[in-house]
């Protein structure tokens, strides 16, 4: 308490040293504060953080287009998780909040309580994907920018009908485009 | 004295042990006889460099049956389309309820068969891993020469 | 997720923000309080 009063009492009196010394501590620390900040952002949006809770996921992912193609351009978990939007960005991070809880509860702490699991945690993110349109897809691939001369028939012909008049999102189409998917025996659009 | 002798003689096998490692070696068995194999002209112990991998075609329209109970071709990738217990990507493209809306071929009824020919309901558990059946294609020179006739009807 | 968890998070998630300005504001004041303490702002007592 005493502590905290001291500090209350120093920040209230102006300081002996000069303003531009103070102005300048001040400039120095918010660089210092907000690197820092970054950093730590970054840092737990790598995939080394997140494989350490999701092992098996990390796993099976590098067999998929999005590790291992013939661009070498890669999209990481964050890629598709994250929010790139600041806002959103902090958001889904204090939202994590529950899977650090559901971590220390031990919900998917083994393989086989990853996989009773699954089915839930992927109608969540499908669910997430659809109200925002894939909005993380939609940084790397961009509709307006695809070229259909390029495409293959298949993907022409959903392209320019279901997806382009806004019926349906890429993950309607797209399940399990990098990972390995659940019971799909009730999820439209499979059997 | 019997304990001299047994160290005599394991310390004489010991030697003996490379001696006939290398006979072995020896033998010309890897000779390959002049023998073209589709290995190509290589002796047999030494292992030759790999081709590069055949690319699949990616899309293309429906190739062309040879004979009349062929599986059809695959006529575009099958890359990372997960058929396992849990899902089958194919039938959400070739399924009687989707293929309509996806432009891709039905299924045949052949499908719903069971081995005793009677129709079921849904895909029959000897026709869920089509790739068992229906197989990608590479744009590959024949390995040997062929000389297979499609039957009249199809010629 | 239900509309109640949504907006639950997106107010959690808002608050949260001025919060990690006020801790990063905390944080270097703390600093540079106490480098001044030990410089020029010595208590001479
Ligand atoms: C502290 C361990 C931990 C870390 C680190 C972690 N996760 Fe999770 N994550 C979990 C747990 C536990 C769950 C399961 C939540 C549940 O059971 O409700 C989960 C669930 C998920 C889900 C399912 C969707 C949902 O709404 O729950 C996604 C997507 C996900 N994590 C992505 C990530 C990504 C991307 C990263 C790296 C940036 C990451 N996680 C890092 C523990 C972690
Ligand atoms: C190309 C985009 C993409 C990338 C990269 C990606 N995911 Fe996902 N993830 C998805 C989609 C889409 C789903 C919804 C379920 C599905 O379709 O498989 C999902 C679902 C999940 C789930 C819910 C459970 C499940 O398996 O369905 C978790 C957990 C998860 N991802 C974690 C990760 C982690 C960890 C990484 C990094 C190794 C990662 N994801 C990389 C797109 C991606
Ligand atoms: C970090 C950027 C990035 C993100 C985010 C991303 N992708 Fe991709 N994706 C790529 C790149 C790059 C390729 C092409 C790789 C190549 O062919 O060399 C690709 C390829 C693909 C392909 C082609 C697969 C094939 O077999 O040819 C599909 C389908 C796809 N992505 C869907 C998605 C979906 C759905 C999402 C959202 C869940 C998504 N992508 C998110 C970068 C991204
Ligand atoms: C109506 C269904 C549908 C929707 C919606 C859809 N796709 Fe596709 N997409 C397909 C089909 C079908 C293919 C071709 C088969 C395959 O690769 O699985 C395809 C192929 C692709 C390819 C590979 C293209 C090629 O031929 O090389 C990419 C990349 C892709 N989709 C990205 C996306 C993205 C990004 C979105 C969202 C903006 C999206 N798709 C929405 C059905 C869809
Ligand atoms: C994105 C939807 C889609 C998926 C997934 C898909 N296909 Fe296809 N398939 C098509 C389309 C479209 C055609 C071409 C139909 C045409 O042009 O007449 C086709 C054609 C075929 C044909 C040739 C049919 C004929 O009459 O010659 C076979 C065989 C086939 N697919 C097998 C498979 C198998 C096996 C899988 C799973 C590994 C698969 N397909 C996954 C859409 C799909
Ligand atoms: C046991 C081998 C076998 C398996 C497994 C199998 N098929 Fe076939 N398929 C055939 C044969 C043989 C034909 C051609 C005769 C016929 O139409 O019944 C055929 C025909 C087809 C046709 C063309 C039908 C038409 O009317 O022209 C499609 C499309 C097809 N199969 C898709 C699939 C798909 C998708 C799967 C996986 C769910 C699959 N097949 C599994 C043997 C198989």
């Amino acid at each position: 308490m005493k502590l905290v009063s001291n500090f209350w009492r120093k920040l209230c009196k102006p300081s002996n040293a000069a303003v531009g010394v103070v102005i300048g501590m001040g400039f120095v620390g918010g660089i210092l504060f907000w690197g820092a900040f970054n950093t730590g952002m970054e840092a737990t949006n790598s995939e080394a953080f997140c494989a350490s809770c999701h092992e098996p996921i990390v796993n099976e992912i590098k067999e998929t287009i999005h590790y291992s193609n013939r661009s070498g351009v890669r999209a990481i978990c964050s890629d598709c998780h994250v929010p790139h939007n600041w806002a959103d960005k902090i958001v889904r991070k204090v939202q994590a909040s529950k899977e650090v809880f559901a971590f220390v509860m031990g919900n998917i702490s083994t393989e086989e309580k990853f996989y009773a699991r699954r089915k839930h945690l992927a109608l969540r993110e499908w669910q997430r994907m659809k109200e925002n349109d894939s909005q993380e897809c939609r940084n790397c691939h961009d509709f307006d920018f695809m070229d259909f001369s390029e495409q293959g028939q298949r993907s022409v012909k959903q392209h320019s009908t279901a997806l382009a008049s806004g019926e349906k999102t890429c993950v309607d189409c797209h399940k399990g485009i990098a990972h390995q998917l659940p019971d799909m025996s009730d999820v439209p659009g499979w059997q | 004295m019997k304990q001299v002798l047994i160290a005599l003689l394991v310390t004489g096998a010991l030697y003996s042990l490379p001696v006939q490692s290398t006979e072995v070696a020896n033998i010309e068995n890897v000779n390959n006889g002049g023998v073209a194999s589709l290995r190509g002209i290589t002796e047999l112990d030494t292992t030759r460099k790999a081709d590069p991998m055949k690319r699949v075609e990616k899309d293309r329209s429906p190739i062309d049956r040879d004979y009349v109970y062929q599986p059809p071709l695959i006529p575009h990738q099958t890359r990372h389309y997960e058929v396992s217990l849990n899902a089958n990507k194919c039938l959400s493209c070739h399924s009687w309820k989707y293929a309509g809306e996806m432009g891709a071929t039905k299924i045949s009824v052949t499908h719903y068969q069971s081995r005793e020919g009677q129709v079921l309901s849904d895909v029959s558990p000897r026709r869920y891993f089509c790739l068992q059946c229906h197989v990608t294609q590479a744009d590959a020179a024949p390995l040997v020469e062929n000389e297979f006739k499609r039957v009249d009807s199809l010629r | 997720m239900s509309t109640l968890e949504y907006i639950i998070w997106q107010i959690l998630g808002y608050s949260a923000m001025p919060l990690i300005l006020l801790i990063g504001f905390v944080g270097v004041s703390v600093f540079t309080v106490w480098i001044l303490s030990l410089t020029s702002d010595k208590e001479r007592s």
